[in-house]
């Protein structure tokens, strides 16, 4: 039937079935764009509406229509929320007099003449910025004034009643609202509000979520005032200070120095604007002494009476000198953690082996991240074991060779004093709906976590970490009418150029807990390279520690341990301990 | 239906071209959809591209696409006047500057990148091409003059799995698998798709045409999932409010766009829409039907229905094998990839960036789609002649 067509016979013309397969394929293709005309005329006709909203409401998102979720602390303390503001904007086709808008609005807003000219006259745009987020009152005058082509449109702006005083958790938005950092970047959905705008259609979305920080202002306030006091005295280069509840991982401070001003970022350098205690590692140095006793006794190498000779004060190691601040002979492994040995500790390193030793660090979290709700945590870096040779256990032993952040220390000292159970560090404590008050989600404690060493040897570490305090190297960390533990801690620092060790570059730590029989919170707190003098952990970070523990249990409303004297007492006895 | 398609074909053909020679021939109809639809596009294109710029923006967009039509006027006549028989010759060559211009845009000197895609071959001062252009009316030369020479070795030959499916198949995924580097999944998929089409309709065997595609599935699905963009796309198309920031968006401004139009449309002053990123390419449509409205879609849509019957005719009436396939060849390139943007831009399939061809911005997409047409032409006229 298809023959219809005329060749010469030596052309080869296309058959029949080459013909009937054209037409069926031509006969798909055509249904299916009848079928799209047919998918128009649903989307012209069947409740167009739908659509036009949608796009609208995207639209109106961009001109921040709604309003961001506001931040508080745990106990509802209002930490960042955003303030209605207005910026104008002009259309410049529209203007009617260029010169004479610009010359009205410089002297409303306040603004430079030129600048608002030289916009208003841009022929190859509809639309220029006048001024952004200028406040209400402002606002309002430029509106009375119905200047032609001169629009309003609402932007919020940002207000932290605290000041700068949250801005390293909480960070800091663009100004298109939009989080940049911190809580602020990392709940930024949430903050923002709009997966609910597009489920609902857009018309109920004023505001996005709430979120409630575990972080508490007082607390936060206290623990800066007793930094800074210390960042007065020892001007170091940084300085940091975190209190984490013992036992449920949270975050009740985080403060880090210099500081910087969340409502104006840019205003400050870059390095201002570093929560250095999840984003910067170091080699913390001896306050990682405890953890490696924990892991030996727990790995049963050792006990607590086990002697170490300490070879007074300085001992060879192959070419390598290993010495102490001061001269010992025999320590137990008790007066080892006590006294900061390094030689003693260098010791139970070896005892360990790499693969006990590697395992119980493991096993206390170093090496992964915590896990906390903010964003640009550094996990650090625990060489693999498999590249670990005796010296590396000596180093590891007190603290070098292994890097860590401010962080993971604290998650480690609050396994021992949460019964060895490691604990999730976190700062996020709910996320509410303003409008209709439900909790959108709620962290309960998180079950399961893994334990790090035995109620009994936490138990053992917490009593040698109170000896510390009591009668070592932290007795400045002292706390009047609580008995505490802790230890101290001082790094040495990478040269600049990160050729070995530096000479005069420390960083100062005293790590602790309070109170020491039934542990509320883990006080951890840094200096980095401080220029006054000193530089010992228990000197220049000490007194920090005393205040924050001071203020933070008379807070918590922990009873003090008024049998203190009597507890002591018995507590050296038990162990036929002496003191100096 | 096709007995009927084919009845009329035979009834109308004859009177058309006998009786009253005033009246155009199928070459002349096809002439005339063209024109019509690049006419649209020089309105639709110029508004988009000038969303709320003003008067002087708006005139400087005509005349800049008015330039675009007369350059690409002269690849039409040369399609036109060339007899078709030429390109069957030179279909190897053609084949093979097809794949050295696609292998060159991906070195980073040559090819240009725009958007993570190096996809352009610029010469400068705004002069350049996209090499998958010309490439998929090359393959499509190459596979009708391929089913040219099987043919002439005998009736059965292209039933034969080496002849009929694997050397035709191969090319076919080399010049895919270049498109899919640059990346353009659009192109590539739509090369795809007519390529074996075309295999299929010379007489390829489906079953053995079935089980090759069976067992390329995987590679596909790999080049979705591996893909995070692609894969997002498709999340999007399924759900595009989960992702209104992106690619959703997109989708919903289209929409939006399409639903404002109504029956009668909004005019052409109001078709720029400042919310729509790449309106005036692999969104023209949804401008045309805010434009024009659904009388206008209807008519654009029409439009390539039209072309098609007419490309259907010319087919069946096509002198030779080679003239057949390569009017089924070019029809299926152009009426395919109008009805897949049309598709895109409605949300029917999941997002792809691929343009109307005629219709969307973009000189040299236009230039070479005119040059096919013309070659179609050319089919259309030798059946005259021959009769």
């Amino acid at each position: 039937m298809a023959k219809g067509n005329a060749h010469s016979g030596d052309v080869p013309a296309a058959t029949a079935g080459t013909l009937r397969r054209v037409k069926i394929a031509a006969a798909i293709l055509m249904l299916i764009l009848v079928a799209l005309a047919g998918r128009i005329a649903q989307i012209q006709f069947d409740n167009p509406g739908q659509y036009t909203r949608l796009a609208a409401v995207r639209r109106m998102r961009s001109e921040s229509a709604t309003r961001r979720g506001d931040i508080y602390d745990r106990e509802g303390r209002l930490l960042a929320t955003s303030v209605p503001h207005w910026s104008v904007f002009a259309d410049p086709t529209e203007v009617y007099d260029p010169f004479e808008t610009a010359r009205i609005l410089a002297r409303v807003l306040n603004a430079d003449l030129n600048t608002i000219n030289a916009r208003l006259r841009r022929r190859d745009t509809r639309f220029v910025w006048i001024k952004r987020q200028v406040s209400p009152s402002r606002a309002e005058w430029v509106r009375a004034l119905e200047l032609k082509g001169v629009y309003l449109r609402r932007e919020d702006k940002r207000f932290h009643p605290f000041g700068s005083l949250f801005a390293h958790v909480v960070g800091f938005t663009d100004i298109d609202g939009r989080g940049l950092e911190g809580v602020e970047a990392r709940f930024e959905k949430e903050l923002g509000g709009f997966e609910r705008l597009s489920a609902e259609g857009g018309n109920r979305a004023e505001k996005g979520y709430d979120i409630y920080l575990t972080l508490d202002a007082y607390i936060q306030s206290l623990t800066r005032d007793a930094l800074l006091r210390q960042v007065e005295r020892h001007r170091p280069e940084a300085a940091w200070a975190l209190v984490l509840d013992a036992r449920s991982g949270e975050v009740l401070s985080m403060v880090n120095w210099p500081q910087y001003d969340p409502g104006a970022p840019a205003g400050s350098p870059e390095r201002n604007r570093r929560n250095s205690i999840l984003a910067d590692t170091y080699e913390y140095g001896s306050v990682l002494k405890p953890i490696t006793v924990a892991i030996a006794l727990e790995s049963g190498i050792v006990e607590p009476d086990t002697e170490f000779d300490c070879h007074r004060g300085a001992w060879r190691f192959g070419r390598r000198t290993i010495r102490d601040v001061s001269e010992h002979g025999n320590l137990t492994v008790r007066d080892i953690v006590a006294r900061s040995s390094n030689i003693g500790v260098a010791q139970i390193g070896l005892k360990l082996g790499v693969e006990d030793f590697w395992r119980g660090l493991n096993r206390f979290g170093f090496g992964d991240p915590s896990g906390i709700e903010l964003q640009g945590e550094s996990t650090g870096i625990m060489r693999a074991a498999s590249r670990w040779n005796d010296h590396s256990l000596i180093s590891i032993a007190f603290g070098q060779e292994i890097s860590i952040n401010a962080m993971a220390l604290a998650r480690a000292f609050a396994a021992l004093g949460n019964d060895g159970v490691l604990v999730q560090p976190r700062v996020l404590q709910k996320i509410t709906d303003p409008l209709s008050g439900d909790e959108i989600r709620s962290e309960g404690r998180p079950e399961n976590l893994q334990r790090a060493v035995s109620k009994d040897v936490a138990d053992e570490v917490m009593r040698m970490l109170a000896r510390v305090v009591e009668e070592g190297t932290g007795t400045r960390a002292a706390v009047e009418g609580y008995r505490v533990g802790g230890k101290t801690g001082t790094g040495t620092l990478m040269c600049k150029d990160n050729r070995g060790y530096s000479k005069d570059r420390y960083i100062s730590t005293f790590v602790g807990l309070a109170p020491i029989d039934d542990p509320g919170v883990v006080i951890l707190v840094s200096l980095k390279v401080p220029t006054g003098g000193d530089y010992y952990g228990g000197i220049v970070a000490g007194p920090a520690f005393s205040e924050i523990a001071q203020g933070t249990l008379g807070y918590l409303k922990v009873p003090p341990d008024i049998q203190k004297d009597f507890l002591a007492r018995t507590w050296i006895n038990d162990y036929g301990s002496h003191i100096h | 239906m096709s007995e009927a398609m084919l009845k009329d074909a035979a009834h109308s053909e004859p009177g058309c071209r006998a009786d009253v020679p005033a009246l155009p021939g199928p070459a002349g109809r096809v002439a005339v959809i063209t024109a019509a639809l690049v006419l649209l596009s020089v309105i639709a294109v110029s508004a988009a591209e000038t969303a709320g710029g003003g008067e002087a923006g708006f005139h400087n967009a005509v005349l800049r696409r008015l330039f675009a039509v007369a350059v690409g006027s002269i690849a039409f006549m040369a399609g036109w006047k060339i007899p078709y028989g030429f390109w069957r010759k030179n279909s190897l060559m053609l084949l093979a500057i097809s794949f050295l211009t696609l292998v060159l845009v991906l070195v980073p000197s040559v090819g240009s990148s725009v958007g993570g895609a190096r996809r352009w071959i610029r010469f400068g001062a705004g002069v350049g091409f996209q090499p998958s252009d010309p490439a998929k009316f090359a393959l499509v030369i190459w596979i009708a003059a391929w089913c040219h020479r099987c043919k002439e070795k005998g009736e059965g030959a292209m039933q034969n799995f080496r002849d009929g499916l694997l050397l035709p198949g191969m090319v076919i995924a080399a010049v895919v698998a270049l498109m899919l580097l640059e990346p353009d999944f659009g192109t590539a998929s739509l090369t795809a798709v007519v390529g074996f089409g075309l295999i299929l309709i010379a007489g390829a065997s489906v079953l053995q045409t079935g089980l090759c595609l069976l067992a390329s599935t995987p590679v596909i699905h790999l080049l979705i999932v591996n893909s995070p963009y692609r894969m997002r796309r498709i999340t999007t198309f399924l759900d595009p409010l989960r992702d209104v920031r992106g690619g959703g968006y997109q989708l919903i401004q289209s929409l939006a766009a399409i639903a404002s139009g109504g029956i009668y449309g909004l005019g052409p002053g109001e078709g720029g829409i400042a919310y729509l990123p790449a309106a005036s390419n692999d969104f023209i449509f949804s401008v045309i039907a805010r434009q024009f409205g659904f009388i206008g879609a209807a008519v654009v849509v029409a439009a390539f229905i039209w072309l098609l019957w007419e490309g259907l005719h010319i087919t069946i009436k096509a002198p030779d094998m080679f003239g057949s396939m390569l009017a089924a060849g070019i029809t299926a390139l152009i009426c395919t990839q109008a009805a897949v943007h049309i598709a895109v831009t409605t949300g029917s399939v999941p997002t792809t960036g691929i343009t109307m061809p005629l219709v969307s911005a973009g000189g040299s997409s236009l230039f070479f789609t005119l040059w096919s047409i013309g070659v179609l032409c050319n089919i259309a006229l030798s059946t005259g002649r021959k009769t």
